[in-house]
């Protein structure tokens, strides 16, 4: 057997044992905790870590407990404990590496302070600029205390910097929106000489609720930024430790600790290499909360054949948010 | 706060003068509303509208008339659900056939039949005497002025669920006000083992797809959709009648897509619910498709069919020797029975009556769930919003 899916049978044996919910799942809708390939894998569908909790350990394990940044209400909670949290920082070194590179450079985020350190609870970003922080020798946080651009913080912190390469991370709304400001402001471009990377994720959906494109926003950043590279990644806080970089041929790519499988959304069913449905996220790092297989709302594709990246893991497109009808019935006049 | 944009359309409504129930004039107006729709090809693509316009023609309608002593009593608000997309109109002909001015609350979300059968209401309704006198509104609950509304209005419709009809209770109204309610009920289905093992093959295929076509319409949200499924017979004529008839279940099932995601998810939601519930023991391990779920239920009295996670194709089975024993168990919460016995509907509310039970409401053949009624909920809808007048002999 493959080993990847030994160590996803291992985890999934593992939340049966610990998760009531995991365990009803793998009982009831799936039959079987243990799978023969990576489709017969039990999922949890991703709407679950709003409505359930979601954990494997006992409280007094609980390291961090995760949520995510929806603007619905209700927000889903990941529980972390020391272990998961350790390997989720080593794979997504491990990954980010080959993207990124092994040495580390001063980085401008495009955020706050209290963001990365929680202050309004642990959310997605503040799980981002944490993880990424592996690639800063020092990080410098564009938006004050005040919730105001810092422009004159950010350009001393970026002329005291004895490095040529700089990293500019930050969500991608986010990113827009100082940037906004920042012209508002009009602070005279652009900020800085130096060669930079652009490192940013998050999704495209706010972007899109207001017309930016891809490139209006790559555009934008380079207005401000002689920006070298750009990279988009992809990731979800239910599933720590699992992390696409965009590649330089357009295509996310699985990795040695991740793997995709392609859904139809009204069958369920797995698809085809170039067919549409959603993403199901495999991933080894999940052992604190039964977030190894998830069923995701977000819609993509794998496209057959070899990248011109180089990477011989299988390769998928992220294609938006998969927008489903309502359930039917006639209970809510209220 | 205005109860509609446009305020003239409040003093329209509130002051146009009620006429009489099954008026003529009125009955010709639905008339032409069902035949612009069954015209309008585009109103083919939805089943239910066509089923609507058939519906609300004179010659339908008036297999409930009874009486033509009968008068409105003014101005008629409906409060209709959301999900279910043209209930608002089925609401309406209750106002509007008992000759009542109306305004009636359409779901907010997009449906195409909404829109459609609206943009014909409201051209119609521009170039008769109707106009001003019946409106729609679309907009949310939270942005209409109940409390207003129910201050000065004469009737009120209340579609469910418990939820709304309790708010709405809370709400002051005129002393003489009519409130018809609509809250929470659940639907069950009644099988005869005896007439599954002697129906002929097409007959069988017949009654399988109307009962999939009940347990996955409005992914069996509605209260008329079936979450128990009651088998009457011997033991042993129920055991070989149950494989007969959901093998032809499952071969409808295979044909199909009944379900979309939201259903799908809810679905396996439902399961695992049912699973902490402590209810596990009842379920078999059902696999990631399309079928209806079995859930046997001889631990489980027949009223936790109302209270179980059951949606989107999930039912519980019955077991009964004879009608009686079960008209016996039925609470005053059940609405439809939708029925397959060679006793028919006559024979069941037959045993209903002697028996003396409070539940069932509608007694349908299979596949008729949904189908539209003026009696609604054991209520009478046009004598509900309309008075009767009583003439006394002598007077000249």
């Amino acid at each position: 057997m493959d080993k990847f899916l030994l160590s996803i049978n291992y985890l999934s044996r593992k939340h049966f044992e610990k998760n009531a919910v995991f365990r009803a799942l793998a009982n009831h809708v799936f039959c079987s905790v243990e799978a023969n390939s990576l489709e017969e894998v039990p999922f949890v569908p991703i709407s679950f870590f709003k409505r359930y909790q979601l954990s494997s350990v006992d409280p007094e394990d609980i390291h961090k407990v995760m949520h995510s940044s929806g603007t619905g209400g209700v927000k889903s909670k990941v529980f972390i404990d020391k272990r998961t949290a350790i390997l989720q920082s080593k794979i997504l070194r491990q990954i980010g590496s080959k993207i990124m590179g092994s040495g580390k450079s001063p980085m401008l985020v495009f955020d706050s302070l209290s963001t990365r350190v929680g202050a309004g609870g642990y959310g997605a970003r503040s799980a981002a600029i944490n993880g990424f922080r592996a690639f800063a020798s020092k990080q410098f946080f564009m938006v004050d205390a005040n919730g105001g651009i810092d422009v004159e913080g950010a350009r001393e912190f970026l002329e005291a910097s004895d490095s040529e390469d700089f990293i500019i991370f930050g969500f991608t709304f986010v990113i827009w929106e100082i940037l906004e400001k920042l012209d508002q402001l009009a602070v005279k471009k652009p900020l800085s000489l130096a060669s930079f990377r652009l490192v940013h994720g998050g999704g495209w959906k706010k972007l899109q609720h207001l017309g930016v494109s891809e490139v209006e926003f790559a555009n934008k950043v380079k207005q401000w930024f002689p920006v070298a590279s750009i990279v988009n990644y992809y990731g979800m806080i239910e599933q720590v430790g699992s992390i696409f970089f965009e590649c330089q041929s357009g295509f996310y790519h699985e990795s040695d600790f991740s793997r995709v499988i392609i859904r139809d959304p009204n069958t369920l069913t797995v698809r085809n290499d170039g067919e549409i449905g959603l993403l199901q996220l495999l991933s080894v790092v999940p052992e604190s909360y039964p977030g190894h297989s998830i069923l995701s709302e977000d819609l993509g594709m794998f496209q057959a054949g070899i990248c011109s990246c180089g990477d011989k893991h299988k390769r998928f497109k992220v294609l938006g948010r998969y927008s489903s009808s309502e359930l039917r019935g006639c209970s809510d006049a209220m | 706060m205005t109860l509609c944009n446009d305020s003239l359309c409040e003093r329209d409504l509130l002051v146009a003068q009620p006429c009489q129930a099954w008026d003529a004039g009125r009955l010709d107006f639905l008339d032409r509303v069902s035949s612009a729709v069954t015209k309008d090809k585009r109103a083919r693509e939805y089943p239910d509208l066509m089923t609507m316009a058939y519906f609300c023609r004179s010659s339908s309608l008036k297999r409930w008339l009874d009486t033509d002593l009968r008068c409105g009593i003014g101005a008629v608000f409906h409060l209709t659900p959301n999900n279910v997309p043209l209930n608002f109109f089925l609401s309406f002909l209750f106002g509007f056939v008992s000759g009542n001015s109306n305004l009636v609350k359409v779901p907010v979300r997009e449906f195409p039949q909404v829109d459609l059968l609206l943009d014909i209401l409201n051209r119609l309704l521009d170039e008769s005497v109707y106009r001003g006198s019946q409106r729609f509104i679309r907009e949310s609950h939270s942005s209409i002025d109940l409390a207003a509304i129910f201050q000065r209005f004469d009737g009120f419709v209340v579609w469910g669920g418990d939820t709304a009809v309790e708010s709405c209770r809370c709400l002051p109204r005129k002393m003489r006000s009519r409130l018809i309610e609509f809250p929470d009920r659940y639907s069950l289905a009644l099988i005869s083992a005896g007439t599954v093992l002697k129906s002929d093959p097409k007959t069988l295929r017949t009654q399988a797809s109307r009962f999939v076509a009940d347990v996955t319409l409005f992914d069996q949200n509605a209260c008329s959709s079936p979450k128990g499924l009651c088998w009457l017979g011997a033991p042993s004529e129920i055991r070989d009648a149950k494989k007969v008839f959901w093998k032809a279940v499952d071969i409808c099932t295979e044909a199909k897509e009944y379900f979309n995601y939201r259903s799908l998810i809810t679905r396996i939601n439902n399961i695992v619910e049912f699973a902490l519930s402590a209810d596990e023991a009842a379920l078999v391990p059902m696999g990631l498709n399309n079928k209806i779920l079995r859930i046997p239920g001889s631990k489980m009295r027949l009223d936790k069919c109302k209270h179980l996670p059951l949606s989107c194709g999930m039912t519980i089975e019955f077991e009964f020797s004879e009608l009686k024993e079960f008209c016996r168990v039925l609470d005053q919460d059940v609405q439809t029975l939708s029925a397959w016995i060679d006793e028919g509907s006559s024979g069941i509310v037959e045993a209903i009556r002697v028996v003396g039970s409070k539940g069932v409401d509608r007694v349908v053949q299979f596949g008729e769930t949904t189908s539209p009624s003026l009696v609604w909920d054991g209520i009478g809808t046009i004598n509900a919003l309309s008075r009767e007048f009583d003439v006394l002999r002598g007077v000249k």
